[in-house]
């Protein structure tokens, strides 16, 4: 209903009525409304004290009527709870406060309901106080005195006084650095008395005003976090947290907020108790290192997962001395990058992981063999082979476990499941002794026609199959011939696994404590059986027993007698002889024995729920035969009638959960691989014979179709031109003469040559990308694994070049041979003067004879010998392909040729008429004068390398040549021109002409390969030639892109490395500045700088010579 | 050269050693037909070659022969009795040049004396001499070799100038190791086919145990590990390292285990640390050890 226009105003408030309308008629009607009401309760003095507050308030200034209806509502209620004089108080203040603004006013005044519900009027001084920093800035913070207004009832309600006036000091010294920065400390803090009431913020606040003067963003950062650290962390924490943020605070903000951030999220993960240990360890390495303990925190998870608990201690420890010595070492150190931190790890974990055992590992599985057997990690395992094989449906999440695949076995990545290394490595041991078992003891070597004469039993199974399938798939067709057959593979997995066990048990004795360890390990791992449905739990307790359990009292009384049936039928498999007949005759009595249990509902539930049966299983005695069992079965069913029953259909499980150190194999994959093996074998073996391939063997390979063929390439026509491949099945449509036909069959199948060579053939390197370590002198140490190398085999190019080589050099070539000739150790040199020998050395014995006449006493050395010397040399030549090599050299002046003529001087005269001083006058033409194409350095080096290869050739020294560049250190690049064991061919000439400039020079990871590279060399004298055009250098080798030191550095701790190898270096360069650093980097000064670049095909063979003599 | 027969030569050869050898048989058990083999070769005079690793029972099988020829009554004659060093060793080496094998001229005192090598008197004397190793010695001993081992049966002592007829019961047996041995090292045909060669090996891991057994006196279960771990260390032989343990290591651990030294002990120090010193290669072998000894 509206309000009538005019209303009744009582004339006591008249004027001020009339007043207040002059302001603005709300706020009017609204002072007739609260007068009315607080007439009768205030005195008449006190009322008219009030009008005049009113008044005045309406009267400040711009907007006053907001402060004033602010007012308005407000005094019934102070009216209420305050004594007349604070009330005035309260009125004053609000017209002080409109000097500033009428915000701020209508703040303060909206602020005294809450005040005086949260807190009190007591605090009404401090309170304003407050205030005043945020209003007597110069400017004066308006927005945030308001926000002040707003908030701080709220915390002076909730805490103490002294942190609540923290609070807002806090507040008005971040407004002083900056107003948004106010802002956000009061969105702040608004979130947090909306949400995160329960913390404390008191101990936040004083650390915030504590860093406010040189971060400001840290402490708002902290302010943000600081609820959720403590609910993550404890308050406990939050010291440490502070301490380390007083010490990165200081120096970079953005250290200290990735901390922040980080610490968070990466301390949630570990146990409570662990946490304040990790929070000092960081506050101890920001005491030495500030980037240090991000990275600390960045691999935290991982250090931790590593070294649990206070077995970090020792690492961490080292790695705070290292920082205190050397800043960049320790940040490198906590980075996980530098040798000494890896190193430090390694020692004190006790995870043994396969990366640092492999060749122990390789060479003790091939001796354990007797031939060679790949061995990878199951990380590697190829796809198929973990997917084949759904029966095993629980372990489809476990990629970890042991196998093999009939040429290869694979093992766990890492193993820390034991105390310590020495077990770890045990663990490794026992694989690998369990997947040899099998090949060992014949496993593979299964037939159907030998099994159905040795294993009677399994005829009535058998009896449906074809025994003459191929060798290959054994396996698969006796499974197939089951009814259940993942019953039967999992039967027959326990029951070889306890097989196998058991050889190795009785042949191995130093094994056997380890593997009962280990044994019993699996055991504690095994789930309880009692919660298992009947069948299920057959299994598994057989399992249990093959790991050396046993058959309990505990038990119930069915599982009992069914189990100790099982386990009797594997006594044979502990025999000496046992063979997999014996395994297979086992598992057809197991079968028959487990397929009694119905599909039924009985079965599917837990075992301890079957009482019913365990009653009737009470009553009978030891020995009874499968028939009682399976009458009693049914009669259990048709008693149990009570209890669900499920549709026959749903299979129960037939599984069990695989024993780690065991593994798991699927025997039909493996016979067939092995076969696959086999025929590759057979194709190499025929395609160097002259036979042709049989047509059956290539049926046989089509079959097996596990291959693909990815891609047609052009092999080597191999001596089998003569293959006839007309017969094979789905081959009908092509007519053998058409010659076409026969070119493209051939051509498939030597690219299904080359895919088995590629996928079975002999155990190769996976990749071709070695990881090398680098010196930063800067920290004292190697960064492991810090360059990565990619070794490429440079394309042909053709045979111009080294002809154009030859032709051009041609009196050089001859001289060169000629000397290397030479340097063939032909004659038998005479050692005179010998203890011993062959013949009297006639003049020292004629010497002898006159000394002794002379003087009494006879020289021994009397004899002498012819002594062989024979050369042993293996050389490599390292050649820098950088882009700097793409620089023209200047030619030496060639005396041959006649200089250019001088062109005739023109003639200004001439009295035949013509006027010869025309600047148009044709010259008379000048002799094209022939030039060559301009040489670049590589082209130069290019030919003293074929110099030197026809040279080497004909002394007989070995030799190799490489070049490399590369693009950073990820990317740096090895170009194989010739290996050692190649010979000088057609090819290698033409990857020698194809060598050409490329990208950067980072020559240690070169170095460091070509010392490798050495490895298979076995000769007397080694030497490493580096033939460069300048200082090492790389976009990234080393932090300070334009200095050369740390290039320079590494490389010349390549060198030393290659000394203590027993290689000889020697550096050729063309860079007329490369004494400066060649000879700080090449050990005992062994390096040549040539003046000009066009001499190297000269000055190499002389640097070779004398080398090598 | 004047030629000069056994009669002569008693002169010049002057026995290095008095006392007489091969006074007891040696322990050697046949692996095939070996011994009739050489027994018929020798009752033909012909150059026999032993080839096989190292260890493997080569020289013990010639002392064996030499005992069976020289010292057993069904086989001896009286001249074989008489002699009194049936079996003349060299090991050859790189430096080994005829006139190591004939002899040389030596300084003693005043004089000139000429002092007669092993191949000299062995001629002479009519015992077996045997070269092992025979390719690693220098090229011109291929001369006294081809002399010897033909119809011909003469020793040229080219320094004295002088040929000598070599003694009715004298035989020539080279040993070798086909293994290793690089491309520049290897006996000739022309050499080789002079021989009647019998190959050896290691012997069968029965053999083996029966062997060490008796050879070291420890037990037989103990001699059947140390058996299979040759076995198992051997499969590395092309591997890593190019010989592996041979039977005389497994001998020797079997002999340090029978005195007292326990099991891995005793393999580490007589079979891992002496065939190798790469220190993957020892780890490999150090835990075969571990596995196969409690």
């Amino acid at each position: 209903m509206p309000q009538p226009m005019s209303l009744q105003v009582p004339t006591a408030l008249q004027a001020t009525y009339e007043h207040l309308t002059t302001v603005s008629v709300t706020v009017a009607r609204h002072y007739l409304e609260v007068a009315t009401v607080l007439q009768h309760r205030f005195t008449t003095a006190e009322f008219r004290i009030w009008t005049q507050h009113c008044v005045q308030l309406a009267q400040s200034g711009w907007r006053a009527w907001e402060s004033t209806d602010a007012f308005l509502q407000l005094s019934p209620f102070l009216q209420q709870h305050l004594v007349a004089h604070d009330l005035w108080t309260w009125a004053e203040h609000g017209r002080a406060l409109t000097r500033y603004s009428a915000e701020v006013a209508t703040a303060f005044l909206q602020a005294a309901k809450p005040l005086l519900q949260e807190a009190s009027q007591s605090v009404f001084a401090t309170w304003v106080a407050g205030s005043r920093a945020y209003l007597e800035q110069q400017p004066p913070l308006l927005t945030l005195a308001v926000e002040y207004f707003r908030l701080s009832p709220y915390i002076y309600g909730r805490y103490p006084l002294a942190t609540a006036v923290l609070w807002g000091q806090v507040g008005a010294d971040l407004g002083q650095t900056g107003v948004p920065y106010g802002q956000t400390f009061f969105a702040l803090s608004r979130t947090h008395l909306e949400r995160t009431l329960e913390v404390d913020h008191g101990p936040a606040w004083a650390f915030a005003q504590h860093c406010l003067p040189q971060a400001p963003v840290v402490a708002l950062d902290y302010l943000e976090r600081y609820a959720d650290l403590v609910h993550r962390l404890g308050a406990d924490s939050l010291v440490n947290i502070e301490a380390v943020l007083r010490v990165l605070g200081t120096p970079e903000a953005a250290d200290a907020r990735t901390f922040l951030r980080l610490v968070g999220s990466t301390l949630t993960f570990i146990p409570a108790a662990e946490r304040l240990q990790a929070l000092t360890w960081c506050q101890q390495i920001a005491a030495a290192s500030t980037s240090g303990v991000l990275d600390f925190l960045h691999h935290f998870a991982d250090l931790h997962r590593r070294l649990p608990g206070q077995r970090l201690q020792p690492w961490v420890s080292t790695g705070i001395a290292v920082a205190q010595r050397n800043t960049e070492a320790g940040q490198a150190y906590f980075a996980l990058e530098s040798a000494a931190a890896q190193d430090r790890l390694q020692a004190l974990q006790n995870l043994v992981a396969f990366a640092h055992i492999e060749p122990v590992l390789r060479l003790y599985t091939e001796a354990l063999l007797g031939r060679r057997i790949a061995l990878h990690t199951t990380a590697d395992l190829p796809a198929g082979l973990h997917m084949a094989g759904s029966h095993l449906s629980a372990s489809a999440d476990r990629r970890d476990l042991p196998t093999s695949d009939g040429t290869a076995i694979f093992v766990p990545e890492q193993v820390s499941d034991f105390a310590t290394a020495r077990e770890n490595f045990a663990a490794y041991k026992v694989a690998i002794l369990h997947q040899v078992g099998f090949y060992e003891c014949g496993t593979w070597q299964f037939d159907l026609r030998a099994c159905a004469e040795r294993v009677p039993g399994a005829h009535p199974y058998l009896n449906t199959l074809d025994l003459q399938p191929s060798p290959a798939e054994a396996f698969a067709h006796f499974f197939a011939a089951f009814p259940h057959p993942d019953l039967v593979r999992t039967l027959f997995t326990i029951l070889e696994d306890a097989r196998i066990d058991a050889s190795i048990t009785r042949r191995y004795k130093g094994i056997r404590r380890d593997l009962a360890l280990i044994m019993a390990h699996s055991l504690r791992q095994r789930p309880a059986l009692q919660r298992l449905p009947l069948r299920q739990a057959l299994l598994e307790g057989l399992l249990q027993c093959t790991l050396g359990g046993e058959i309990s009292d505990a038990m119930p009384a069915l599982l009992r007698l069914l189990l100790s049936r099982l386990w009797q039928r594997l006594t044979p498999l502990y025999a000496p002889a046992a063979t997999v007949y014996d395994t297979i005759a086992a598992l057809v009595d197991c079968y028959a024995l487990l397929t009694q249990i119905p599909a039924h509902a009985l079965t599917t539930a837990p075992l301890d729920t079957l009482t019913a049966l365990d009653a009737l299983a009470a009553e009978l005695p030891e020995d009874t035969d499968s028939l009682a069992l399976a009458e009693m079965f049914r009669q259990a069913g048709t008693g149990a009638d009570t209890m669900p029953m499920l549709p026959d259909s749903t299979e129960p499980a037939t599984g069990v959960e695989p024993v780690p150190y065991r593994g798991e194999v699927k025997p039909e994959i493996i016979q067939k691989k092995m076969r696959l093996h086999e025929l590759a074998e057979e194709i190499q073996s025929l395609a160097q014979g002259l036979s042709p391939l049989p047509p059956e063997v290539l049926q046989e390979l089509l079959k097996h179709g596990d291959i693909e063929i990815k891609s047609l390439q052009a092999g080597e026509l191999t001596s089998t031109s003569g293959l006839f491949v007309t017969n094979l099945e789905g081959r009908e449509g092509i007519e053998p003469d058409a010659a076409a036909k026969q070119t493209a069959l051939q051509r498939e199948l030597e690219a299904l040559q080359a895919e088995l060579q590629q996928e079975y053939g002999e155990l190769t390197a996976q990749s071709q990308a070695f990881l090398y370590d680098e010196w930063d002198y800067v920290i004292g140490d190697y960064r492991r694994a810090w360059c990565r190398l990619t070794e490429t085999v440079l394309a042909d190019a053709g045979l111009t070049f080294v002809e154009d080589t030859r032709q051009r050099h041609a009196e050089l070539f001859a001289q060169v041979s000629r000397q290397f000739q030479l340097l063939k150790p032909e004659t038998f040199k005479p050692l005179k003067r010998l203890v011993d020998g062959e013949e009297i050395d006639l003049d020292s014995a004629i010497e002898a004879f006159v000394d002794r006449r002379a003087s009494q006493t006879m020289p021994e050395k009397v004899y002498m010998r012819r002594h062989r010397r024979e050369r042993s040399v293996a050389a490599l030549f390292l050649l820098d392909m950088s882009a700097s090599t793409d620089d023209v050299i200047k030619e030496p002046a060639d005396a041959s040729r006649p200089p250019p003529q001088a062109p005739p001087p023109a003639r200004l005269y001439d009295f035949s008429g013509f006027v010869q001083d025309d600047h148009y006058a044709t010259l008379p033409p000048r002799e094209p004068a022939a030039s060559k194409p301009r040489r670049r350095i590589i082209d130069v080096e290019k030919e003293a390398l074929v110099l030197m290869a026809e040279a080497l050739e004909g002394l007989g020294d070995a030799y190799a040549v490489y070049g490399f560049s590369g693009y950073g250190r990820d990317q740096v690049d090895c170009f194989v021109v010739k290996e050692f064991r190649e010979r000088y061919d057609a090819r290698v000439q033409g990857r020698i002409a194809a060598i050409k400039p490329h990208r950067s020079t980072r020559m240690g990871p070169a170095i460091r390969h070509a010392i490798r590279k050495f490895d298979q060399q076995d000769a007397r004298i080694k030497l490493l030639l580096l033939l460069s055009d300048g200082y090492p250098q790389d976009y990234d080798y080393g932090k300070d892109r334009k200095s050369k030191e740390y290039g320079i550095q590494d490389t010349m701790m390549a060198l030393h490395e290659t000394r203590l190898k027993g290689i000889q270096t020697f550096c050729l360069t063309v860079d007329p500045k490369g004494h400066d650093y060649l000879r700080a980097m090449c050990p005992d000064q062994q390096y040549l700088v040539l003046e000009n670049m066009a001499s190297l095909p000269k000055e190499l063979p002389k640097v070779y010579r004398s080398l090598t003599t | 050269m004047s030629g000069m027969d056994a009669s002569d030569t008693a002169r010049f050869a002057a026995p290095a050693v008095a006392t007489p050898t091969l006074e007891q048989a040696p322990y050697y058990l046949p692996m095939a037909d070996e011994v009739e083999v050489f027994l018929a070769a020798y009752a033909a005079r012909l150059p026999v070659l032993l080839k096989g690793p190292t260890g493997c029972g080569k020289t013990r099988f010639v002392e064996y022969m030499a005992y069976l020829l020289y010292r057993q009554p069904e086989y001896a004659t009286a001249e074989h009795l008489a002699v009194t060093n049936p079996l003349i060793t060299v090991a050859c080496h790189e430096d080994l040049s005829a006139s190591d094998l004939v002899g040389r001229y030596l300084l003693a005192g005043e004089e000139t004396v000429w002092i007669d090598g092993p191949l000299t008197r062995a001629v002479c004397t009519g015992a077996m001499c045997y070269l092992d190793e025979i390719v690693e010695a220098r090229k011109d001993t291929t001369v006294l070799i081809h002399a010897l081992t033909d119809h011909r049966r003469i020793l040229p002592v080219e320094k004295r100038s002088i040929i000598l007829n070599a003694h009715a019961n004298f035989l020539l047996v080279l040993s070798y190791n086909p293994g290793y041995q690089s491309v520049l090292k290897d006996l000739k045909p022309s050499t080789r086919q002079r021989f009647v060669s019998l190959e050896f090996d290691y012997p069968p891991h029965d053999a083996e145990t029966r062997i060490i057994a008796h050879e070291s006196g420890v037990d037989l279960d103990v001699a059947a590990d140390l058996a299979t771990l040759g076995v198992k260390v051997r499969h590395l032989r092309h591997h890593s390292f190019e010989e592996g343990v041979s039977t005389r290591l497994l001998v020797y651990a079997g002999q340090l285990i029978a005195r007292g030294i326990e099991a891995r002990r005793a393999c580490d120090v007589a079979i891992c640390r002496a065939i190798t010193d790469d220190a993957d290669v020892q780890r490999a072998v150090a835990e075969l050890v571990a596995t196969l000894f409690p």
